[in-house]
């Protein structure tokens, strides 16, 4: 775990969070998901990298970490499509494709 | 022979969900619905004989016999414990209510919905009975995914879809906090499962701001789930958009079992690198008692009925919250009851609401008042039971400040409860059969009827408050804590059903008419009722302040 | 909140989580004397060649000591997929017509030759790729998550190169969602195998074989090849959803 690999986890994260937020487009918002997403692999990567790690020099990065990253990825993916899904049916709906048009619908 | 009951409450709801959708449009419909009922059938059957047997020895079961080498566990473990069990057990009920509710609200629900509902079980009784960290948080996000679809069912709804994104993208981002939170806690003990990591944190108990951070991180992850204030406003969205089964799911049993992942978390940290108990302690009973006075504000504050109910779960997560924070025996315990009493309540409140969709106004109203009733604490039901317990085990811990509270939050959300029977809509389809309407009143009455057989269980039976106060001891690895029904505890759940009836029938709404003209107040109330009308940005932008505000009151307490 | 208000407050709340992230990851910087205990990973990697006869730890760990987690995979991807299905429905206010590839303002042109040959040319060893990758999983880095997405980008080449009756024809209308709950469900047969056939539920039952050989680690492979075919399905029903939604399903009463 180097200094860099902190300040780029910590970056991502909070500049994916800071595109949900303040996003006009829904589909941006997803993909700005996928960004904070990013986060999480770099931190798992730099958690498993032979530096980071105790004792003798292991045979291969970790792969506790690596059989998580990698069906993390999958996972994201389809959950990325199961959301975009719905952005898909909110511009049929409504024409618009900007959150804040979804505010103050009636119940 | 433990071996063998121990997965099925996960593989065989999956198991069916796997054939429902293989044999979707082969199989005449009414057989994929009778393997869905037996599925959920025998995952209650499989919680119920594992909770019987944790009751004798609670037992450790290694999934593909990964048995730990040299005390290193290598392994995803199932540890069958009482709470667990139990979570799993009222896991299956609240599907099986859904499932059953689905012909009167859903009419053409098709088998997609069945096989999700499956999954969702599945995925609940797994994070309720495994052991290891990594694996509770996937079985976690598992139960996100399903319920996104089954929230944005009604495609035609934009609220509906909406509430989906809104709920999909929270629990994404829960999801991102957890994966952090593991990947330190990984790299600082080089385990997941749970019980090693506590022997890995008690070995080594300097002051570690990584336990810390990874603390903070999975609270927040885990009370963004639970719809805890400030991270409840995506609940609300969806709750209020949701179809009725769907309803009964998140609101009666997913968010509680956001706070069993803390509950589960904390013994495992608790030599907690430099964060005293008291710390963490405070923060979460701040937190739930702050929750539940919201919920219950809200509650009356907002006139919808499925706002009003979102607020009441809300409020109930947050008293729910205030036990469990407490962490120890004597708060857990009345905890439990509590959870499986609201769980209930909020069961039979949808089922109200499905009756007054299909047009019978006065049995709804009576479901409805007297799920109320239970909210706001009448002692003969077990969240009443529970909550004078929880009120006194909190007095005893050293927070005498709770019990206004709670008794006040339960007595709000009871009163929103009965405003809502009081204003409920005339309308509806008038040509809903009667077998429809029937089938949700019964629903609806089972449940109030377990709620008071809960109670009686687990309240009345013995000083000690019987299997929960067990089950608690079991989680917390403590003695049973004796904490017992009182006449002035009695009292207190009195005080707070006659504080609802009261603010239930519309008293003191003059007053808050009169105090609503006032400008600042008008102008708050105003700016409250913008939070919550459904941006997904403010309900991140909040997630992320909630997020810190714990970390940093965790990494303050810390030594 | 009103946008400013809204992002003013979250960069306020952004601004104090970034300071403890920081805070707290700096705690992992070399420095301080890590822990006596070895990893669970390191363990694991130490063992995968004379405890199951496999060479890629990864595989070892992701499909057996962890295989749990792995199922969850699966069933998620399930959940997903029958969800965006769900979610795109057809609804009653559209009909399913002939599928046409349109964009707003211009007319499309015809798939170029040079699509078709490329589209035709790369299907062939993508499709090797992916099978080779999901059926090697334990012997170098790949498996069935990997190689199912390998797999349905072959399918998706299909599509490049023709039109999506062609895709369509390849298979019918249910079978997507029939492959992939027997994707899914053959994992949870797999667990069942390994609770009848000995120790516990998913446990490695079969017989290891050689270390280096394609039919080593049990029922490791096995896992890969199942839950390829589910990944590889499921990816190819989130494709044929998504485009059905866009160039097969109209509103009732349009033009085209």
């Amino acid at each position: 775990m180097t200094a860099l690999g902190t300040i780029v986890a910590a970056w991502l994260f909070a500049i994916g969070l800071y595109g949900v937020v303040t996003s006009r487009n829904l589909v941006h918002l997803v993909v700005s998901l996928s960004v904070s997403q990013a986060s999480t692999y770099v931190l798992l990567l730099a958690v498993g990298t032979r530096a980071a790690r105790p004792g003798p020099p292991a045979r291969a990065v970790d792969p506790v970490l690596q059989a998580l990253a990698s069906t993390d990825v999958v996972v994201a993916v389809v959950i990325a499509a199961l959301l975009l899904a719905l952005v898909v049916q909110v511009h049929k709906r409504t024409g618009s494709l900007d959150p804040d048009a979804l505010r103050r619908l009636p119940e | 022979m433990i071996g063998w009951v121990a997965p099925l409450p996960i593989a065989v709801p999956w198991a069916a969900a796997a054939l429902v959708l293989l044999f979707d449009r082969v199989a005449d419909r009414r057989l994929t619905r009778l393997l869905t009922g037996v599925a959920v059938a025998a995952e209650v059957a499989g919680a119920a004989a594992l909770l019987h047997h944790a009751g004798a020895h609670p037992a450790v079961m290694w999934v593909g016999g990964w048995a730990p080498v040299h005390g290193v566990a290598l392994g995803i473990s199932l540890t069958l414990d009482r709470l667990g069990a139990g979570a799993a057990l009222g896991a299956g009920v609240a599907v099986a209510a859904a499932v059953a509710l689905i012909p009167a609200t859903l009419e053409d629900a098709g088998t997609t919905v069945d096989a999700l509902l499956l999954v969702l079980l599945g995925a609940m009784a797994g994070f309720c009975l495994t052991g290891d960290l990594l694996t509770m948080l996937v079985f976690f996000e598992l139960t996100a995914v399903a319920s996104i679809a089954l929230t944005a069912y009604d495609t035609g709804s934009v609220a509906a879809l909406r509430s989906a994104l809104s709920l999909g993208i929270t629990s994404t981002i829960s999801a991102f906090l957890g994966v952090m939170g593991i990947a330190l806690i990984y790299a600082r003990t080089g385990a997941l499962n749970l019980a090693q990591i506590a022997r890995a944190v008690a070995a080594d108990p300097r002051p570690d701001r990584v336990i810390v951070l990874a603390l903070g991180l999975l609270s927040a992850a885990f009370l963004i789930r639970a719809a805890i204030v400030p991270f409840h406003l995506w609940f609300v969205d969806t709750i209020s958009a949701s179809p009725l089964p769907v309803v009964i799911v998140l609101g009666g049993v997913l968010g509680t079992l956001g706070l069993l992942g803390v509950v589960r978390l904390w013994p495992a940290v608790s030599a907690a690198a430099g964060v005293p108990a008291r710390g963490v302690a405070d923060v979460l009973v701040v937190a739930g008692a702050a929750t539940a006075l919201v919920g219950g504000l809200l509650g009356l504050g907002f006139t919808a009925a499925r706002r009003r109910l979102a607020f009441v779960i809300v409020a109930q997560t947050g008293i729910t919250l205030v036990g469990a924070g407490l962490l120890s025996a004597g708060g857990l315990g009345p905890a439990i009851l509590y959870s499986a009493g609201s769980g209930l309540a909020v069961g039979a409140l949808a089922c109200g609401l499905a009756v007054l969709d299909l047009a019978r106004p006065r049995a709804g109203a009576a479901l409805l008042v007297a799920g109320g009733l239970a909210v706001a604490g009448l002692p003969v039901l077990a969240p009443g039971l529970a909550l004078q317990r929880l009120e006194r085990a909190a007095r005893g811990a050293g927070y005498p400040w709770v019990v206004p509270v709670v008794a006040l939050a339960a007595a709000m959300a009871g009163g929103a409860v009965l405003r809502m029977a009081r204003s409920s809509p005339q309308g509806g389809q008038p040509e809903a059969t009667r077998r429809r309407v029937a089938g949700a009143v019964g629903i609806g009455a089972v449940l109030l009827v377990l709620a008071v057989l809960a109670g009686a269980a687990g309240g009345w039976t013995g000083a000690a408050g019987g299997w929960t106060a067990a089950a608690a001891a079991g989680a917390a690895g403590t003695a049973p804590a004796a904490v017992p029904i009182t006449l002035g505890g009695t009292l207190v759940d009195l005080l707070s059903v006659a504080g609802a009836l009261l603010l239930g029938s519309g008293y003191g709404s003059g007053f808050t008419r009169r105090l609503g003209r006032q400008a600042a107040v008008a102008s708050t109330w105003s700016a409250v009722r913008r939070l919550h009308d459904g941006s997904i940005g403010d309900a991140v932008a909040w997630a992320t302040i909630g997020t810190a505000a714990i970390t940093l009151a965790l990494a303050s307490a810390m030594r | 909140m009103s946008i400013a208000g809204r992002r003013a407050a979250f960069l306020a709340g952004a601004a104090v989580l970034v300071a403890l992230l920081t805070w707290g990851f700096a705690g992992l910087l070399p420095g301080r004397p890590a822990g006596p205990t070895p990893r669970v990973g390191d363990l694991l990697a130490s063992a995968s060649g004379p405890d199951r006869h496999v060479v890629d730890p990864v595989a070892l760990v992701g499909l057996d000591a962890r295989s749990l987690d792995a199922l969850v995979a699966a069933f998620t991807v399930v959940a997903a997929v029958a969800g965006t299905t769900l979610v795109l429905r057809a609804r009653p206010d559209e009909w399913a017509g002939h599928a046409l590839d349109f964009a707003t303002g211009r007319r499309v042109p015809p798939t170029s030759d040079a699509v078709r040959v490329l589209g035709l040319g790369l299907t062939p060893p993508t499709v090797l790729f992916g099978l080779y990758l999901v059926t090697h999983g334990q012997l170098s880095p790949g498996g069935g998550f990997q190689g199912g997405v390998v797999l349905a980008a072959g399918v998706l080449l299909i599509y490049l190169a023709g039109e999506f009756e062609d895709l369509h024809g390849l298979y019918g209308d249910r079978a997507l969602e029939r492959g992939l709950a027997a994707g899914a469900g053959g994992t949870v047969a797999i667990g069942f195998l390994g609770l009848a056939a000995g120790p516990a539920f998913l446990a490695n039952a079969l017989p290891l074989g050689r270390t280096g050989d394609v039919l080593s680690g049990g029922t490791i492979p096995l896992l890969d090849v199942v839950l390829g075919l589910g990944i590889a399905v499921g990816f190819v029903a989130l494709l044929t959803t998504f485009l059905h939604q866009a160039i097969v399903l109209r509103p009732l009463g349009a033009r085209r």
